[in-house]
C-alpha cells in the first residue's frame, strides 16, 4: 500500500477549491462593480438630462462690453478734436457720411464641454436704398475675414462670409468689426440724396451677427482624456469599466465551467468546494 | 441553474450601463444653441431747404412814381430780395454764399460838356466813377456772432442790418466772405436780405446823364462832348444803365 499516492488527489482538490473560492470572489466582485457602474451611469444620465430639460442658459453667449445688446451704432459721433459732429435727434441711432466705428464681438463658452460654433453676420437694408458702408471683420485668430489693413470691401459682403470655430470649454474669442461712411466717397450726390430721402423715409440698414453652436464630444477639444470636469470622459470611463468587469466577468464563467467538466460531482458556487476521498 | 441565472443577471447588467452611458453621451451630442445680437441705424437727415420769398428784386412800378414797362431804377426807388434756408439736419454744417455781379449802374470818370450853350449849367467833371445804387444786407439767423466767421482775409457780414455798403462789388465781397456754422439739429433759420436804393439827391448831373444814355445813347453822345478830344461813351465801359447780379447758398455737411 503507497500512503503518498492517496494525498496526491487531495492536495489537487484542495488546490482546485481554493481557485474556485478565489474565482467565486472575483465574480461577485466584477458583479458588484458592474451594479456600482450602473447606478453611477444613471445618475449621470439623470444629470445629463436634468440640464438638457432646463431652459436655454445660452451656454454660448455673445457679448459685447459685457452685456447682450450689440452697439455697432451709436447716436452721436465725434470727430478727431472730440467735438460731436452727428448726432441722431430723439435718441436714434444714425449713421452718416464720416461717421465710423469699431465694435468688438467676444464669444464665451460658459458650458463644460467644447462647442463647435458658426459665427454668420448679416447686412439688411431697411429699404431699397442701399447705404455705401464699408467694413472690415478681423477674426478671432487676428487675420482679416474682410478686407484686410489697407482694403476696406462693401458692407454687402458680410453676407458671404461664415466662420467655423471650435470654442473650448470656458474659452472666449475675439472678432473686431469695423465699419466707415467715407466723408469724401466720390458721389456726394448720392449721399446727399439718401440724407434727404431719410427725412421721409426709412433709410437704414440692420447688421447680425448670428451665432450657431454644438456640443464637441471629441476627446482631443475636451483637455484629453483626462481633461478634468468632463461629464463625457466619464461616461467613457464607466463604459470601459463595464467592458472590462463584462470580460472578467465572462472568463470566470469559463473558468469556472471547465473545472465543474473535470469534476462533475463538484456543485455550482452554491456547493461544498472540499475535495473528496476516491 | 444557478449560474445561469446569475449570467444572465450579469448580462443585464452590462446592457444597462452600456445602454446608460450611450445616452449620456447622446445628450451631449443634441446639445444646440443659436443665439444672435444686430443693430440697426437710420441715415441721418439732411433736410435742407431753401425759399427765396422774394426774389423779385427789381420792379416796373414803385410808388407810383416810377412807371416803366419793363423793371427799372431811378433815382428815389429803393427794394430787396429775400432768401430764407431752413432745416435742422443731424450733422453739423455750414453755409457759405455766392453773390456775382452781372450788371451794376454807373457813369465813368469823364468831364462831360454839353454842345448845347443852354445847358452849360449841366456840365459835369467827375473824378471818379459815379455808382448811385447803395446796398444793405440784413442777417438774421439764431447762431452766435462767433459761429459766423469770415472764409479769408477781408471783411464779413455780420448779423443784423448794419452791413451797408457803397457798390455792389464791396457787397459782394463781404457776402462771399462770410460762413456760417452749425452744430447738428441746430435749425438754421437763416434770411439774407438784401437791399437797394438810389437816393433822389446824391449827384443830378450825373443821374441825369445816365437817365439820357438809358433812353439813347448815340444822342446822348451826340448831345456831350466828353472829355477833349471828344470821346464816344461806350456802354459797360463808360457807363452802364442796367443793374442785375447772382445769389446762391450752399449748405454743407462738416467733418
Amino acid at each position: 500500500m503507497n500512503n503518498s499516492t492517496v494525498q496526491q488527489p487531495r492536495e489537487n482538490e484542495n488546490d482546485r477549491g481554493a481557485l474556485m473560492l478565489t474565482a467565486k470572489k472575483i465574480f461577485w466582485a466584477a458583479i458588484a462593480i458592474l451594479f456600482c457602474l450602473l447606478i453611477l451611469s444613471v445618475i449621470l444620465l439623470s444629470s445629463r438630462l436634468y440640464e438638457y430639460a432646463k431652459t436655454d442658459e445660452r451656454v454660448v453667449q455673445l457679448k459685447s462690453n459685457m452685456d447682450d445688446v450689440l452697439h455697432i451704432f451709436s447716436v452721436q459721433y465725434t470727430n478727431a478734436s472730440g467735438e460731436i459732429t452727428v448726432s441722431g435727434a430723439d435718441g436714434q441711432k444714425v449713421i452718416a457720411p464720416g461717421t465710423s466705428a469699431e465694435y468688438t464681438v467676444r464669444l464665451r463658452n460658459t458650458d463644460k464641454i467644447a462647442l463647435d460654433y458658426t459665427l454668420a453676420p448679416d447686412i439688411l437694408f431697411t429699404s431699397e436704398h442701399k447705404i455705401p458702408l464699408l467694413v472690415r471683420l478681423i477674426g478671432c485668430d487676428g487675420n482679416y475675414l474682410l478686407g484686410d489693413a489697407k482694403t476696406w470691401v462693401p458692407v454687402e459682403q458680410l453676407n458671404t462670409l461664415t466662420d467655423v470655430n471650435t470654442l473650448g470649454r470656458g474659452e472666449s474669442v475675439e472678432y473686431v468689426f469695423q465699419w466707415k461712411w467715407p466723408f469724401e466717397s466720390g458721389d456726394d450726390q448720392t449721399d446727399t440724396n439718401l440724407g434727404i430721402l431719410a427725412g421721409t423715409s426709412d433709410v437704414g440698414l440692420t447688421i447680425t451677427f448670428a451665432l450657431h453652436a454644438e456640443a464637441n464630444t471629441s476627446i482631443e477639444d475636451n483637455g484629453g482624456f483626462f481633461g478634468s470636469g468632463r461629464f463625457e470622459n466619464v461616461a467613457l470611463l464607466i463604459f470601459i469599466l463595464a467592458l472590462i468587469a463584462a470580460i472578467v466577468i465572462l472568463l470566470i464563467s469559463v473558468f469556472r465551467r471547465e473545472q465543474d467538466q473535470k469534476d462533475p460531482d463538484s456543485n455550482d458556487e452554491g456547493s461544498d468546494d472540499t475535495a473528496t476521498e476516491a | 441553474m444557478k449560474k445561469n441565472k446569475m449570467m444572465r443577471v450579469a448580462s443585464a447588467l452590462l446592457v444597462a450601463v452600456l445602454l446608460t452611458t450611450c445616452a449620456i453621451s447622446g445628450t451631449f451630442a443634441k446639445y444646440v444653441t443659436t443665439v444672435s445680437g444686430s443693430d440697426s441705424a437710420r441715415v441721418a437727415t439732411w433736410n435742407i431747404g431753401y425759399n427765396f420769398a422774394q426774389i423779385s428784386t427789381f420792379n416796373k412800378t414803385y410808388d407810383s412814381t416810377v412807371d416803366s414797362a419793363e423793371q427799372v431804377v431811378a433815382p428815389g426807388t429803393s427794394d430787396f430780395g429775400t432768401y430764407i434756408l431752413t432745416g435742422a439736419p443731424e450733422t453739423d454744417y455750414k453755409v457759405t454764399f455766392n453773390f456775382t455781379t452781372q450788371k451794376e449802374v454807373f457813369l465813368g470818370a469823364h468831364n462831360y460838356d454839353y454842345e448845347n450853350e443852354a445847358y452849360t449849367g449841366m456840365d459835369l467833371n467827375l473824378a471818379s466813377n459815379y455808382i448811385p445804387l447803395t446796398w444793405k444786407v440784413t442777417l438774421t439767423t439764431p447762431v452766435d456772432d462767433a459761429d459766423i466767421t469770415a472764409i479769408g482775409s477781408g471783411s464779413c457780414l455780420s448779423k443784423g442790418d448794419g452791413n451797408t455798403f457803397a457798390t455792389m462789388s464791396a457787397m459782394a465781397a463781404a457776402i462771399n466772405n462770410t460762413q456760417i456754422s452749425y452744430d447738428a439739429n441746430e435749425a438754421a433759420e437763416l434770411t439774407i436780405k438784401i437791399e437797394w436804393s438810389w437816393a433822389i439827391g446824391g449827384d443830378d448831373k450825373a443821374d441825369t446823364i445816365l437817365g439820357y444814355l438809358a433812353n439813347d445813347v448815340d444822342a446822348t453822345n451826340g448831345m456831350l462832348k466828353v472829355d477833349d478830344p471828344d470821346q464816344t461813351l461806350v456802354a459797360d465801359t463808360d457807363f452802364c444803365t442796367n443793374v442785375g447780379y447772382t445769389f446762391s447758398m450752399t449748405a454743407e455737411q462738416v467733418d
